[in-house]
């Protein structure tokens, strides 16, 4: 029998059939594969804990996959190419390798964070798709307006139970700093997260260009703070780094939280309601609708110190300037920084010598309540603050004992020191050392600020109040028109974080 | 350029019958749009009726909506930032963008046009078409560079004629027309490919007679091109006022609406409410408010942008 032939009519009729037919199976919802309970019956809190170990998979030879955003200490990609002087990161990578050998059905897989994009976008959108990795990094304040929403799972069963790897511990939460259990906990008391590590924030400054202006020491008040920047500008340097731009890490809130927080040392605790030394964007929430949340006359203080600090600021501060670039350049004198740029500094040196000093002091001449204290931004904003979503509670349940157990191994404090060698960040877990060039962070200071500028209240806080200082830095706003426009922008921004959490209405 | 005509059914009595009988002879056409139709009503329609009924809703994307009725609207009326800044820097960027779109790319295809030597108008029009290939990200974070108040190129130019640096993107008083200034020198390839086109189709002979009567080329370029490539025009500024409207690229990219709010426009605060505030119901308001804004521009530029002479081949 000889084959039919088919026309191009009929051809065309079957490849639609079959191209319909693929769009429609496409658009048809995947089958949900049936997870198993976790055979690990969680802890109530006030029992007595018992011994975790990782759980045997429901099914033999089933594996696990954690997708982990490391954030400080994530691997170098081992396809990347670096430049010259830069180091590889292999810390967590070596420490993932041994976890695996041990538990041969559990993969540990890294994720990327897309280069360049905003963290609380990429929260936003992961979120509502439910594909966030299974661990995740976040400050903090990201996640307090949105803990309703179901972004991070409770982690106060495991905080509860032993750390099987950590010898002698009867509570994995017993391992790390009270600053770092505080700034886990969340607006309902319960934790939110685990947090290993911390930053500080120091000023870094050119040692030459210090020299060579002849400033011969430090400056440790406002006042010397001012003329050594005068100096500097009288020598062709940009005195100091920094922009108002919200994407850039971290000029304004770090300057407010420094100024703010020392004009308001005796009072500003007086809204710690859990008395944690930390304010929270509840506590902020709470008290705006009592009218004590902020000190009006200490803002406009700042306002008229930063107006003042502004005359050393690079041209275009109001947008985006890379001071950093413009300080290894030899531009730019002095800026505000963090911890982690110590490791940055060693793999890829500046061709002149840097040290790091203290905010300067407010004293009584500037601002007659002044307690004359030394505070320091030094807390929990670290580099290994994780965080589970919380839908995995209802999506893969079995996951999640699996998840808290190589977290506990990752916060073994000889693991939190070799990941703390690679990031420069300081230890927030007991016997985990950081590196000896973490030495100017060590010294000593009166207070941990407890609270950091509107970003306590919400991301969209920080921004509006970027945008205040955008108004009033480079113009001639009086007094009147700032504190009027500052009260209104805050209390718009107290009230989207109100909508989102009617329950912290007053 | 040939008219195309559209032959009208002829009328009849349709009964359901008949329509059935039409549908099984051509199924296979409607099985090969289905796919399409679906995309379309998932990616398209639906969102757009969502947004509608979510504008007057209180909605972070995770709780079930509130009603709220007109407050969003309220909001986005009462607004400082959206409805004063926002329209008002959207309004100024639009005016620009159909000024640019329309006068830049038609000077330089009627330049073109006017050489005589067909080699030279190729190499014109390859080097003005060439930079589409270039993604405009690239040349956004290009202007970006440029407009670097410390070490940017333009600072540098002015450094060297004597004139003080400028904020350009850093400054509110001069962000916005940093924006306006940039793409430098307007002439976008796409434009002014269809320009090309419109002044080619013109028939030879209508030229030869406006030259043959002492019409000089200026003189032609006013009396003759402009109204016979008023199509051309009308679509390119219907495209430019329809772009501008929805674009916040360099916002996204660069500034961020500021520094103080000073190149924000309504498609950012629609962006910033949804992703930053989680807000979609505001963010929706300030779509639909968008939408009407579009469809009232597009109605009007039909209307408003006619030539006595639209020529048919």
């Amino acid at each position: 029998m000889a084959p039919t032939k088919i026309s191009r009519r009929d051809m065309l009729k079957a490849l639609g059939l079959a191209s319909a037919g693929a769009a429609l199976a496409a658009c048809g919802t995947t089958p949900t594969v049936p997870t198993t309970s976790a055979t690990q019956a969680p802890v109530a809190a006030g029992e007595a804990p018992a011994p975790t170990t990782a759980p045997a998979a429901a099914d033999a030879g089933k594996k696990y996959k954690i997708l982990h955003w490391a954030q400080g200490p994530e691997p170098t990609d081992p396809n990347a190419v670096l430049e010259a002087g830069q180091t590889r990161r292999v810390a967590y990578q070596l420490i993932a390798d041994q976890y695996m050998k041990e538990h041969p059905d559990v993969e540990i897989e890294w994720y990327r964070f897309p280069a360049g994009s905003n963290v609380q976008e990429w929260l936003l959108a992961r979120m509502t798709a439910q594909d966030a990795p299974d661990i995740y990094w976040a400050n903090t304040e990201d996640l307090w307006p949105h803990i309703n929403k179901n972004w991070a799972l409770d982690f106060t069963e495991y905080m509860n139970m032993p750390n099987p790897y950590v010898s002698g511990n009867t509570a994995w939460k017993d391992q790390f700093q009270d600053v770092a259990i505080f700034s886990q906990t969340g607006p309902d008391g319960k934790l939110y997260g685990v947090n290993m590590d911390g930053a500080g924030v120091l000023i870094v400054y050119n040692q030459q260009a210090f020299t060579e202006a002849g400033i011969e020491s430090v400056p440790k008040t406002w006042t010397e703070f001012i003329d050594a920047q005068k100096k500097l500008q009288a020598k062709g340097y940009i005195p100091f780094g920094a922009n108002l731009n919200p994407d850039t890490c971290c000029y304004p809130h770090w300057a407010m939280a420094h100024l703010y927080n020392q004009l308001t040392y005796n009072t500003i605790l007086t809204i710690d309601d859990d008395k944690n030394q930390v304010i929270t964007a509840k506590e902020v929430a709470q008290h705006a609708q009592k009218g004590d949340a902020l000190d009006w006359d200490a803002y406009l203080k700042v306002a008229h110190l930063l107006k003042e600090w502004s005359q050393f600021f690079p041209v275009g501060y109001e947008g985006t300037t890379d001071y950093r670039q413009l300080f290894r350049q030899g531009k730019v004198a002095m800026y505000m920084e963090g911890n982690w740029a110590i490791s940055e500094f060693q793999s890829s040196p500046t061709p002149f010598e840097i040290n790091w000093t203290a905010f300067p002091v407010i004293t009584k001449d500037i601002w007659p309540q002044s307690t004359e204290n030394v505070v320091r931004i030094q807390g929990a904003w670290g580099g290994m603050q994780y965080h589970v979503p919380g839908y995995l509670k209802e999506k893969e349940p079995d996951k999640i004992p699996i998840i808290m157990d190589w977290l506990m191994f990752s916060s073994k404090p000889e693991n939190v020191t070799n990941c703390l060698k690679e990031t420069s960040m300081v230890s927030l877990t007991k016997g985990a050392e950081a590196v000896p060039e973490l030495a100017p962070f060590n010294q000593p200071y009166d207070r941990a600020v407890p609270y950091q500028s509107w970003q306590t209240l919400s991301s969209s806080g920080l921004q509006a109040e970027y945008k205040l200082w955008q108004a009033y830095l480079p113009s001639s706003m009086s007094d009147q028109e700032f504190i009027d426009k500052a009260k209104k922008d805050f209390d718009a921004e107290v009230q989207k974080v109100l909508e989102a959490n009617p329950d912290w209405k007053v | 350029m040939a008219t195309l005509t559209v032959r009208a059914a002829r009328p009849e009595q349709r009964s359901l019958r008949r329509t059935a009988r039409r549908v099984r002879k051509f199924w296979f056409c409607y099985v090969m749009m289905l796919g399409t139709f679906s995309l379309l009503l998932t990616f398209s329609y639906y969102p757009a009726v969502s947004a509608i009924y979510h504008s007057f809703t209180i909605w972070d994307g995770f709780r079930p909506a509130r009603w709220v009725g007109l407050q969003n609207y309220r909001e986005v009326f009462t607004s400082e930032v959206i409805f004063r800044k926002a329209f008002r820097n959207m309004g100024l960027l639009v005016l620009w963008d159909v000024v640019r779109a329309a006068t830049f790319p038609l000077l330089g295809a009627a330049l073109i046009y006017r050489l005589r030597n067909e080699k030279l108008a190729y190499v014109f029009r390859l080097v003005f078409v060439l930079p589409i290939v270039v993604p405009a990200v690239v040349g956004v974070l290009v202007w970006k560079q440029l407009y670097d108040p410390n070490v940017g190129l333009m600072n540098e130019i002015l450094k060297i004629v004597g004139i003080k640096p400028i904020a350009w993107l850093s400054s509110p008083s001069t962000a916005l027309p940093s924006l306006m200034l940039a793409g430098f020198p307007w002439i976008d390839g796409v434009a002014m490919l269809i320009y090309l086109a419109g002044l080619l189709a013109i028939p030879s002979e209508v030229i030869e007679a406006a030259i043959m009567d002492g019409a000089g080329s200026i003189r032609r370029f006013f009396s003759m091109e402009i109204p016979l490539i008023i199509p051309q025009i009308r679509l390119i500024v219907i495209l430019n006022v329809i772009g501008s409207l929805q674009s916040f690229g360099w916002q996204l990219l660069v500034t961020r609406g500021g520094p103080n709010n000073a190149t924000t426009v309504p498609a950012w605060e629609m962006y910033q409410s949804a992703i930053s505030s989680g807000r979609f119901g505001v963010a929706s308001a300030v779509g639909v408010v968008l939408f009407i804004l579009i469809f009232t521009l597009t109605l009007i530029n039909r209307a408003a942008i006619r030539s006595n002479v639209e020529y048919q081949a």
